[in-house]
């Protein structure tokens, strides 16, 4: 079911097909304009070009995983304000300190968030509600 | 000094002393009895001497008395006649006997009939003209024979002593006297026997009057007849009729003239023997005194000599018995002595298996045999001490965590194989230096000390605890993670004694846990990664992006997303569950309101609550403090107990949550009105997975992992946890919280 366009571009960075095509498949659904990352150096080029809206990022991920990618981001002008949100299963004291460090909006655990929960989290970061 | 020295000195002393007091009164003794013998001597030689001259004057006694007898003197003197033959037998008479100087007879007239002289015979000379003579001439007429002292012959000039005896008629009856025969001894006769003893004896003989008659020193000669001696003390006491012997001034002795001198005194002091004559038989003598002095250095020289060397021949004797004795003691008792001091000696540089050799049974042997009992004993004693000391060290070496001791003034007396592999100190370096110089503890972040543990223990005496990420700095520089503890060594009177720090090598535990942990974060990662695609696009479906659902699909959909939670809490409790048992989880303290969480978690359970109509009782203290706690963890703690209170209590049921604040700890009470615990599960309720029978009946989704991680978190918090309950009746929970809170750990992860 089509919505109408919100005009927001979000990009999904995750290393596991299934799940992202499936959380973005349901921004989709919503009316985001979904872009998709398989790893974090990919997810960096992409997020250099397109400048989306929002980032969800995961942490564990081949080619680069999420915080070296956020750091790297980071240098860029762009980079160095856009919105990061870590969505990952894998979770220490440390990365999150890490995360903190590098100005991520929220950190949450990918088990524990059903899409659409996800998806409205987003929508309150962006103050879309 | 030498037992052998004391023993010689002692000796030798008692020996010179006992010897020279026998020496001093042997020689006394011995040289009295040879004076004695001397003295003796000489007085019988005195004596001799004077029997010698007695009885050569009885014999002139008996001779003038048998001349007397001569038949033809008798016939000449009775008839006359031929005067020839009568004087050539009175020629042959005066050397048949005597010898005489001269020899006459007188005839009863006074007249000299016969003479040896020649002038005087035949001249008829009166005996009158010659004094002496005519003296014994009137004694012998009056019947008796005659003899005179010493004079100087009228007849001859020369000294003598006149004999006379009557001439009888033996023919008559009454025996007649017709005449007189008279004789001069011959006085060299006399100086002969007084001639006969030798010098150095002085021998002297005087006359009643003490005047010297004889003497055989030559150079007393000029003395002869002249003065007397009466008054000198030995001739005094002869002159009273003793003999004996005197011991003073000599009689005579040499002027510078060469001429013997009469002294009194000042000469040689001499040995004086005297007697005064006794005569012989019939003949009385004229009371003569003879004495014989020898100046006493030369009469007692014998005895003083003789004495000297008796002495002098006691001394090698008893030297060499002195010797002997020496040699006997040195071999039964000091040797003895000094081997056994050996044997001491070299068990006291250590050769504990040295033995005394046991000689004799006397108290040096029994010594000897108590002496090495003892030595048995004490090297029992060493080797016992020495075993278990191997022993001891023998397990320090093998422990494999380095263990130092120390003294309360921090010096290291203990450092074993273990602390040297650990740190890169070897033994030597380390032992009696400061602790601080060779174990260098650091904090692994900043580098700072972190031995403070150590002072602590010393201080409190009690056990403490390495502080977590310390690192030792090695010898080389190196550093590696190490942990463990300090205690202290108290002794029997709670006296700290030292310090034992016990540190190991934690790097390779480290790298376990990391592995370990990066293990099970993999393994929930790998868990949850298909349970999160399950869970969205389920979720998805439910939320109809894929389309309408009819009910069935809607239902089935459902229990899928329903499986798929119930999956994804039990992993997560089970990273949870593996991070307690890991002690890897970390406590952040911060201030946390208790009754803030707990209205939130009531919050979370509202639906259910309603739905079962349960009734909610809450009492918050009012002086409720914030705590220093982890506000996730007691989120955990107070999320488990109140959504079981909920889940377990059926419908119209009551939950009671209160806090309460107590001296030093919070009280939180959860009770509920539920079904209870059975008193077969009560004892399991707090390990892993195990749920009761009745609620896994009530609601089969649980995992049994709840309880097990809020005990966890409370213990780890310091705190106690308990519970009351009865079946189909209700529990209640109690959990006692400190007020100090819970302490700052780093772990590497955290509980959800």
């Amino acid at each position: 079911m089509q919505t109408k366009p919100l005009n927001k571009k979000i990009l999904i960075i995750e290393d596991e097909i299934s799940i992202l095509n499936g959380i973005a498949d349901k921004f989709a659904f919503v009316g985001f304009s979904a872009l998709k990352a398989g790893n974090g150096e990919e997810g960096l080029v992409r997020a250099l070009k397109e400048h989306p809206d929002l980032i969800l990022l995961d942490y564990r991920m081949p080619n680069m995983d999420g915080l070296t990618m956020l750091s790297r981001l980071r240098e860029d002008s762009w980079g160095s304000g856009a919105r990061v949100i870590m969505w990952s299963n894998s979770h220490s004291a440390g990365t999150i300190e890490r995360a903190k460090k590098l100005g991520v909006l929220d950190f949450l655990v990918k088990s524990d968030w059903e899409f659409k929960n996800v998806v409205e989290k987003v929508k309150e970061v962006l103050n879309m509600n | 000094m030498r037992l052998l020295s004391k023993l010689i000195l002692i000796t030798l002393g008692g020996i010179i002393i006992t010897t020279a007091v026998a020496g001093y009164f042997t020689f006394i003794f011995t040289k009295s009895a040879l004076q004695k013998t001397i003295k003796d001597q000489q007085e019988e030689l005195g004596r001799q001497t004077m029997d010698k001259i007695s009885r050569l004057l009885y014999e002139r006694y008996i001779d003038i008395q048998s001349i007397a007898e001569e038949e033809d003197l008798e016939e000449y003197l009775t008839k006359g006649g031929d005067r020839k033959s009568p004087e050539r037998r009175m020629n042959e008479l005066r050397f048949l006997s005597g010898p005489w100087d001269i020899l006459f007879a007188v005839d009863k007239n006074g007249t000299i009939v016969l003479s040896t002289k020649k002038e005087e015979s035949g001249t008829q000379k009166k005996v009158q003209a010659e004094p002496f003579s005519l003296i014994a001439f009137n004694a012998a007429l009056a019947g008796k024979p005659y003899y005179s002292d010493i004079i100087v012959s009228d007849d001859t000039g020369r000294r003598t002593i006149i004999f006379a005896a009557p001439v009888r008629n033996e023919d008559s009856p009454k025996k007649p006297i017709v005449g007189v025969v008279v004789a001069n001894l011959s006085w060299p006769a006399i100086n002969e026997i007084v001639f006969t003893i030798p010098a150095p004896l002085a021998t002297h003989l005087h006359d009643k009057n003490g005047v010297l008659i004889a003497a055989n020193e030559p150079i007393a000669q000029n003395m002869l007849f002249q003065e007397s001696f009466r008054d000198n003390p030995a001739i005094a006491r002869a002159l009273k009729g003793e003999k004996g012997f005197i011991i003073g001034p000599g009689m005579t002795h040499k002027s510078g003239s060469g001429q013997a001198m009469k002294t009194d005194d000042a000469s040689p002091e001499s040995l004086i023997s005297f007697l005064q004559e006794d005569g012989y038989l019939g003949f009385r003598g004229n009371g003569w005194i003879l004495s014989i002095e020898t100046p006493t250095d030369i009469a007692f020289a014998p005895a003083t000599d003789t004495a000297w060397n008796i002495v002098l021949l006691m001394f090698p004797i008893i030297l060499f018995s002195a010797a002997l004795t020496m040699a006997f003691l040195n071999r039964f008792i000091v040797r003895p002595v000094t081997d056994f001091t050996e044997v001491t000696n070299v068990i006291a540089e250590g050769d504990l298996t040295k033995r005394a050799e046991i000689k004799s049974k006397d108290e040096i042997g029994k010594l000897a045999k108590s002496f090495n009992t003892m030595a048995d004993r004490v090297q029992d004693s060493f080797n016992i001490l020495r075993t278990d000391k191997d022993r001891i060290e023998t397990l320090m070496e093998s422990i494999g965590d380095g263990v130092m001791a120390i003294e309360p003034d921090g010096k290291i007396i203990l450092w074993n194989k273990a602390a040297h592999d650990i740190s890169g100190w070897p033994k030597e370096e380390a032992l009696g230096k400061n602790f601080h110089d060779i174990l260098k503890l650091v904090r692994e972040n900043d580098k700072k000390d972190n031995s403070g543990f150590i002072d602590t223990a010393m201080k409190t005496k009690t056990a403490q605890t390495m502080a977590n990420h310390t690192a030792l700095v090695r010898k080389d520089g190196k550093e590696i993670p190490v942990g463990d503890s300090a205690a202290p060594i108290l002794d029997a009177n709670g006296v700290l004694q030292g310090i034992i720090v016990v540190f190991r090598d934690v790097t390779e535990e480290r790298i376990i846990d990391k592995a370990k942990e990066e293990f099970v974060s993999i393994a929930s990662h790998q868990l949850r990664t298909p349970l999160t695609a399950i869970k969205g696009y389920a979720g998805m479906l439910l939320d109809q992006d894929a389309g309408p659902l009819n009910e069935k699909q809607n239902e089935y959909l459902r229990e899928i997303k329903i499986g798929n939670d119930r999956m994804i809490g039990l992993v997560t409790a089970l990273l949870n569950v593996s991070r307690i048992d890991l002690g890897v989880f970390a406590i952040e303290p911060q201030q946390v309101n208790f009754e803030e969480i707990a209205k939130e978690i009531f919050k979370e359970l509202a639906e259910e609550i309603s739905v079962k109509n349960l009734h909610i009782e809450t009492d918050y203290d009012k002086n409720l403090p914030e705590i220093n706690a982890d506000a996730k963890l007691i989120r955990i703690i107070l999320y488990n107990l109140l959504a079981n209170a909920v889940k377990y209590t059926p419908s119209k049921g009551f939950v009671s949550f209160r806090i309460q604040k107590q001296n030093h700890h919070l009280t939180i009470t959860v009770a509920d009105s539920g079904y209870g615990i059975p008193k077969d599960a009560q004892s399991k309720i707090f390990t892993k997975l195990f749920r009761a029978d009745n609620a896994r009946q009530k609601d089969p989704n649980g995992n049994g992992l709840g309880l097990y991680i809020v005990k966890a978190i409370v213990e780890a918090s310091d705190g106690k946890i308990w519970f009351e309950s009865e079946e189909n009746k209700g529990t209640t929970f109690y959990i006692s919280f400190p007020l100090g809170g819970m302490k700052k750990r780093e772990g590497t992860r955290m509980l959800q």
